[in-house]
């Protein structure tokens, strides 16, 4: 009976042990299937790597920035995808990082292979274009077109690379799984036989441990198929997650690659993740941000209450129970000015726009998207367009202020407004200021204003008189301020504060007319003879008279000699002029009474204003006589004025002309009201300050009390060197 | 810019002397920088401003004023290297001392210490500088600034 | 007891310096700019640091944060010339001990070292 079943047994056992064989064969055949076909999977994801790289590589070269970085990931892929396609042509061992080696058999013909030949040729001539653009950057001599080139055929064929990639996995797969069936074959045979001779032992002494055989064949039978089916499986699951996940990875690798602009995702507590585009750490200044928290970055750059503001904004974003449209409209960091301290000290400031938008995770606000751009360029080319605007408008404004001016006058009004700028600087910085706390040296801070009010009550006269009211209203806001610190009884330093800012302002203008007078010429006529210039200036001063008594309700009748400048050097007419408008100030606030009083006084209604040329007398002295026939001086008054100003004792005795001279004295004001038309009290102080002291000539005053008021204006008639 | 940053930078000046040096500094009357004026000092040591406002803040000082305040910084040698280094210390502390008024986002840089005849930047020409002069104990110094305000942000 | 001493100006490290001799530090460094702090509190092991904030290189703050992140129990005293609150806010609530406002006399040196001594 043993001999009978002996043989069955053998033969059981030698086909059990045969399924054994082919069964772990077929397992392992089935892994390196496996892997074979993750590596042909990979030639389209090295491909697209490709592409990127000359991608990032035409964009360096477009910025301008060095190219080795990109140009290296381009050598990288193109040299993986070149180990992979030749180990598939020849055999050989193919490596990736993260699959590990493997070597590979020689393609066999079949339908892998022609696929492998239609690859090779959409391959080789991508490499032989990326190639050439790496060559030619060794030479120094790579340009954007090469890239170009290269770009161009990556984009044509990058889809035809993918399909025969995995058409050539696919095929690949098949040839394999054919050879695995065939394998199966004799796994099968093997299992048959080893169940036929199990079967056909009937010996009941060999019953149970052929059972028992026939147990461990089928157990293991069942194992082994469960393995495969679970293999297969895992491996089909596998091949489409690599091949979607790798294609995936790579699209977002591209894009966040290649975007200008930051991308990224926090969580609730602002920690970013570990996807982010290569643009936000450019722009936060960080190299890796993956773990970062983005309050956290963005802390030392902004101010503090800002910061606060984007803690409270965070819990916004990730309160699901506030409406995403609201919380986005509020965004307060649309446009945020951020400063990175600077190595080298000091600080770089960029503007940052951010934008949001929630990711949800059910009924949760899972993590935030964030997009952030770096808007400087953008934020300083409109603060310059607003700052231009500004500047226009108020050039604008000037300009309708100043179109009725002759511009022979402005520039005039220029000149002058610029020479009493530099004389109050003159005055503030002066050799000797602030010499200690003395008596002295508060006399000198206070002559010092004098000095400045004396230069701006002068802009602004002529301003008034060319009735530029822009100028005329900075001039009196600088007034006012003078006027203020002439009250305080102490001055230091620090009092003049307001003053130079104000100074600042009117320069600033001055600035601006000066430009919009540059403007102007191109658009005017070249300028008259200055004969006729001072015709123009009498006719102003004429109007600009009659205009005054109009609102001061006085009718004036004006006579002025068309000659009455004729004694006065062309350079020093803007002088005369000045002095004429103080002059004609001066009467109509001072001299001329109001029409009740003149026909009491039986004078026509209408007072007169006459102006005469003096010629060069054998003083060497020429200029011009002007005169009203007003009430004349009014000493009684002129005294009593003196006396409150503290610039007279009570009492002193002093003749009739002592008393006529204080109306030069600085501070001196005989009209109560400040009204612009005169009572600053210094009308008077500049014209003696201006025909005395700056040009040596002389001023006389002549008065009949009750009759007229005589004023005569001499310059020395030689030309004159210094005019300030 | 208004008085009241000048001011700022005026008391601050002053009050760096009274606190520090033996006796207070006098603030003069302070004016405008005209074109081709120059600092002209022995030393000038410049600050960047950033932020709201931006711009730059001098401290300019002659050699003898610096001397003769070293002693009571405790050295007894005045050096160049030691004159340069309380100049640009002094500007610092000027500047540092303004964010007590001007606040957090009045930003300040390193001093940058430049000592005659090396030329001091210019401004540009329609920018405003103001000059705060000031005197301690006969020696002249000024404090220039000149900022300008940069747009709020909305 | 060992005294580390930042700040971008030798005037003041020395006058820093010399206003501490009361309090008996055995040995004193001086390093001038966060940096150079950072790697001479490596070495050196202070057990207080008077700290200056406008410097080259690296800031004031920063080499506070540095030096707290290797040594918690650092004790830091922030002599600095910014006077805005929130800058002496920011420092104490980086971990900073103290905060002296520049320009320092000798008495509100002492004043604000003694008080970091005491904890």
């Amino acid at each position: 009976m043993l001999f009978f079943h002996l043989p069955l047994l053998c033969l059981g056992l030698a086909a059990a042990y045969g399924y054994w064989w082919h069964a772990g064969t077929l397992s392992r055949r089935l892994e390196s299937v496996q892997r074979t076909v993750a590596f042909a999977g990979r030639m389209s994801v090295h491909a697209q790597e490709v592409q990127t790289a000359l991608l990032l590589t035409e964009r360096a070269l477009g910025d301008g920035v060095p190219v080795s970085e990109p140009l290296y990931r381009l050598q990288v892929a193109a040299d993986r995808f070149n180990t992979i396609i030749n180990s598939f042509n020849e055999g050989g061992e193919a490596v990736e990082p993260d699959l590990g080696r493997l070597m590979l058999d020689a393609i066999e013909p079949g339908r892998a292979f022609e696929t492998l030949q239609q690859l090779n040729v959409a391959w080789f001539e991508l490499k032989n274009r990326s190639d050439l653009v790496i060559r030619r950057e060794s030479q120094k001599r790579l340009d954007a077109a090469i890239a170009r080139s290269a770009i161009e055929y990556s984009l044509a064929q990058q889809e035809n690379l993918a399909k025969l990639a995995t058409e050539f996995a696919t095929h690949l797969e098949t040839a394999q799984q054919e050879a695995i069936a065939k394998a199966s074959f004799w796994r099968n045979v093997c299992l048959t036989a080893a169940t036929l001779s199990f079967l056909a032992v009937p010996a009941v002494f060999l019953f149970n441990r052929a059972r028992w055989a026939r147990d461990i064949a089928r157990a293991t039978a069942v194992e082994l198929e469960t393995k495969r089916a679970a293999l297969e499986e895992n491996q089909r699951v596998l091949k489409e997650h690599e091949s979607a996940l790798a294609a995936a990875q790579h699209e977002s690798a591209l894009i966040m690659d290649t975007v200008q602009e930051g991308l990224l995702l926090i969580d609730s507590r602002g920690v970013i993740g570990s996807q982010y585009s290569r643009e936000s750490a450019a722009i936060l200044r960080q190299p890796d941000l993956a773990g970062l928290n983005l309050l956290s970055l963005l802390q030392p750059l902004v101010t503090e209450k800002m910061h606060a503001t984007l803690v409270d904004y965070l819990a916004l974003l990730f309160d699901a129970n506030r409406k995403e449209r609201t919380v986005l409209k509020v965004n307060p960091l649309a446009d945020i000015e951020v400063n990175f301290s600077n190595p080298a000290g000091g600080f770089t400031t960029r503007f940052l726009g951010f934008a949001f938008r929630r990711i949800m995770d059910g009924p949760h606000v899972g993590r935030v998207f964030v997009a952030m751009r770096d808007i400087t360029a953008q934020v300083e080319l409109e603060r310059r367009l607003r700052e231009e605007e500004k500047k226009k408008e108020r050039q604008f404004e000037m300009l309708l202020g100043i179109v009725h001016v002759d511009p022979e006058q402005l520039d005039l009004f220029v000149k002058l407004v610029g020479s009493e700028l530099e004389s109050i600087n003159g005055a503030l910085r002066a050799e000797e200021f602030a010499a200690t706390e003395s008596v002295e040296a508060r006399t000198r801070l206070r002559e010092r204003l004098n000095q400045v009010f004396r230069s701006v009550h002068n802009i602004k006269g002529n301003a008034v008189y060319l009735k530029l009211d822009y100028f005329q209203k900075t001039a009196e806001e600088f007034e006012s301020r003078l006027s203020e610190l002439q009250g305080r009884s102490k001055l230091g330093g620090d009092d003049f504060l307001a003053i130079v800012v104000s100074q600042a302002r009117l320069r600033a203008d001055l600035l601006d007319l000066q430009e919009l007078r540059g403007k102007l010429t191109g658009l005017r006529t070249a300028g008259k003879a200055s004969a006729a210039a001072a015709d123009n200036i009498l006719e102003q001063l004429s109007s600009q008279a009659t205009e005054l008594a109009g609102r001061l309700d006085k009718p004036i009748e004006t006579d002025f000699d068309p000659l009455a400048l004729a004694a006065i050097p062309p350079e020093r007419r803007p002088l005369a002029r000045d002095i004429l408008i103080q002059l004609v100030r001066n009467s109509l606030a001072h001299g001329i009474e109001d029409v009740e009083r003149r026909k009491k006084a039986g004078k026509r209604p209408a007072a007169r204003l006459t102006l005469r040329c003096r010629p060069p007398g054998a003083d060497g002295l020429a200029g011009f006589v002007f005169r009203d026939d007003g009430a004349g001086l009014d000493l009684a008054r002129i005294r009593r004025r003196a006396e409150a100003e503290s610039l007279i004792a009570a009492d002193s005795k002093l003749s009739d002309g002592e008393l006529a001279a204080l109306i030069f004295a600085p501070g001196f004001s005989t009209a109560a009201a400040n009204d612009g038309n005169a009572g600053r009290g210094m009308g008077m102080d500049i014209i003696r300050h201006h025909v005395v002291d700056e040009v040596g000539g002389e001023i006389a005053v002549r008065s009949q009390p009750g009759s007229f008021c005589e004023f005569a204006c001499l310059f020395p008639s030689e030309t004159p060197a210094v005019l300030s | 810019m208004d008085e009241a940053i000048l001011r700022v930078f005026s008391v601050c000046a002053a009050g760096y002397f009274t606190r520090v040096a033996l006796g207070p500094a006098t603030v003069g009357t302070p004016y405008l920088q005209s074109d081709g004026d120059s600092v002209a000092a022995d030393f000038t040591a410049v600050i960047g401003i950033t932020g709201k406002r931006r711009g730059v803040v001098c401290f300019a000082a002659p050699r003898a004023l610096l001397q003769a305040l070293l002693p009571a910084m405790g050295e007894a040698n005045g050096t160049d290297a030691l004159c340069a280094d309380l100049a640009g210390e002094i500007a610092n502390t000027l500047a540092g001392n303004a964010r007590a008024e001007l606040g957090a986002t009045f930003m300040i840089s390193v001093p940058v210490v430049i000592a005659a005849p090396q030329p001091v930047p210019t401004f540009p020409r329609d920018s405003i500088c103001y000059v705060l002069p000031l005197v301690w104990q006969g020696h002249r110094a000024a404090v220039w600034v000149a900022l300008h305000q940069a747009d709020e942000t909305p | 007891m060992k005294l580390l001493i930042v700040d971008d100006s030798l005037i003041v490290r020395r006058a820093i310096e010399r206003n501490v001799s009361w309090a008996g530090f055995a040995e004193i460094r001086l390093a001038s700019n966060g940096r150079r702090a950072l790697e001479e509190y490596r070495e050196f092991r202070p057990d207080v640091v008077t700290m200056d904030i406008t410097m080259p290189e690296m800031d004031g703050l920063t080499a506070v944060d540095a030096i707290l992140r290797e040594d918690p129990a650092a004790r830091i005293l922030i002599v600095s010339a910014l006077a805005d609150k929130s800058t002496a806010v920011e420092a104490i609530k980086r971990g900073a001990q103290g905060f002296l406002l520049k320009p320092i006399t000798p008495e509100s040196l002492r004043d604000a070292v003694a008080e970091l001594l005491e904890t």
